[in-house]
């Protein structure tokens, strides 16, 4: 228990680095042709639960319409205006071919929530959110742990007929939510009748992780991946990254707000708890760039 | 010791409770004002006694099966707090006694058995 990892062979600009935008964004878009009405583009929205759509015209992007531009029309009673009167014109689109890396800078630097994505033509291919990164690099650090544990021969037996995987949308600042998914992951482990040891073990690790990322981050995913053999907690998120990643792994070092004390948290034992939990672990974080951490906790172990 | 007896004995106030605290066995108490402390207690059967009044309180008692919570200094419950209860079925109970009284309280009872 407790193998603290600082791994090599998981370093986030390495993943960041050797993905594609293409690799990553979401490829069934909804466009709104120029000619369209604010009330198209609401229905478009609220229907697909999604918040901000491309402007095209011959498959070029002209502009964006965001959730803010419907609810403004919408308080000036301009539903039947067209989209042209409300859109952004100065939208930045990134290249397919970039390098994710890419991606992250222009979320850096530009306070949208989305780009379009345009291959070398100037064609409108995709869009790429955190969502889209965050989810790409939950997928491509656990191929790596698979990897990992299968060149040590621990994956040889792993059988996944009650596998279960699950990744959690985590938003900064959300406390009213936070925890729920712990709570749920805590009843599928139970269902599942896993030994209670191993079920607290795993709702700890992931209690502590989604509160970390719901108070230090600005929202991230939190994955959950479950063979026989295994439990595996995973989350990352974009930023802000940890500057001092072995000062964060000292119990009782912390740097939560007063605002998240007054909630029993911010006491600087949620990383070292995390550890504490599981038979292994590994952190790596950048700052400016972001933190992942892995926990893995093996059912079989007590 | 079952919660009923404790309530009982010590005139608290039943807040929220998901039913009959008579089938609720108490045998360890945790006091604390920090979650993460809470979340590494291992005990079982464990009565959290407590002046945080935040949902996130209940939430890490859920996650570490805490049985049912007292909340100090004359604190009461809100909504959110007894609704998270109510999905998780655990008793919130109050009292005015700040934390070091409530475990004096309970400690004597406790002892008393």
């Amino acid at each position: 228990m407790n193998n603290y990892i600082y791994t090599d062979s998981l370093r986030l600009q390495e993943l960041v680095y050797g993905l594609k935008i293409k690799e990553v964004m979401t490829r069934d878009i909804f466009t709104l042709p120029l000619r369209a009405k604010m009330k198209e583009a609401k229905q478009i929205l609220k229907k697909n639960h999604i918040t901000g759509l491309p402007v095209v015209e011959n498959s070029r992007v002209l502009g964006m319409i965001s959730m803010n531009d419907v609810i403004n029309a919408l308080e000036k009673g301009s539903m039947e205006e067209p989209v042209t009167e409300w859109m952004s014109r100065d939208v930045q689109v990134l290249s397919e071919d970039m390098s994710l890396s890419f991606a992250f800078s222009a979320f850096n630097k530009y306070p949208y929530r989305r780009f379009p994505v345009v291959d070398k033509e100037n064609r409108i291919t995709g869009i790429i959110t955190f969502r889209n990164i965050n989810l790409a690099l939950i997928n491509k650090l656990s191929s790596q742990l698979n990897e990992l544990e299968h060149s040590s021969g621990e994956n040889i037996a792993a059988e996944r007929i009650s596998g279960f995987t699950k990744v959690y949308t985590i938003r900064q600042y959300d406390f009213e939510n936070g925890g729920k998914a712990s709570a749920e992951i805590k009843k599928i482990l139970k269902e599942k009748k896993l030994p209670d040891t191993v079920v607290r073990r795993a709702a700890v690790a992931c209690y502590e992780l989604e509160i970390n990322l719901a108070a230090h981050s600005i929202g991230g995913m939190l994955g959950i991946d479950i063979n026989s053999r295994r439990i595996k907690i995973s989350s990352s998120d974009l930023g802000p990254g940890i500057e001092n990643v072995d000062k964060a792994m000292e119990a009782g070092f912390s740097t939560a707000s007063e605002w998240i004390r007054s909630m029993g948290f911010g006491a600087g034992m949620g990383l070292p708890n995390v550890k504490k939990v599981s038979d292994k672990f590994n952190i790596h974080s950048e700052s400016g760039v972001g933190t992942m951490v892995r926990s893995v906790i093996y059912i079989n172990n007590q | 010791m079952k919660l009923s007896e404790i309530i009982k004995a010590s005139g608290f106030n039943v807040f929220y409770t998901p039913g009959d605290t008579e089938n609720i066995n108490i045998s360890s108490v945790a006091v604390t004002e920090l979650l993460s402390d809470l979340l590494m207690n291992s005990s079982e059967q464990l009565l959290l006694i407590t002046s945080l009044t935040t949902e996130q309180t209940v939430r890490s008692a859920g996650i570490t099966d805490v049985k049912a919570i007292i909340i100090t200094n004359g604190k009461t419950a809100g909504k959110g707090m007894k609704i998270i209860a109510g999905d998780l079925g655990i008793p919130l109970i109050g009292t005015e006694m700040s934390n070091y009284e409530t475990a004096l309280v309970i400690g004597r009872l406790i002892k008393d058995i």
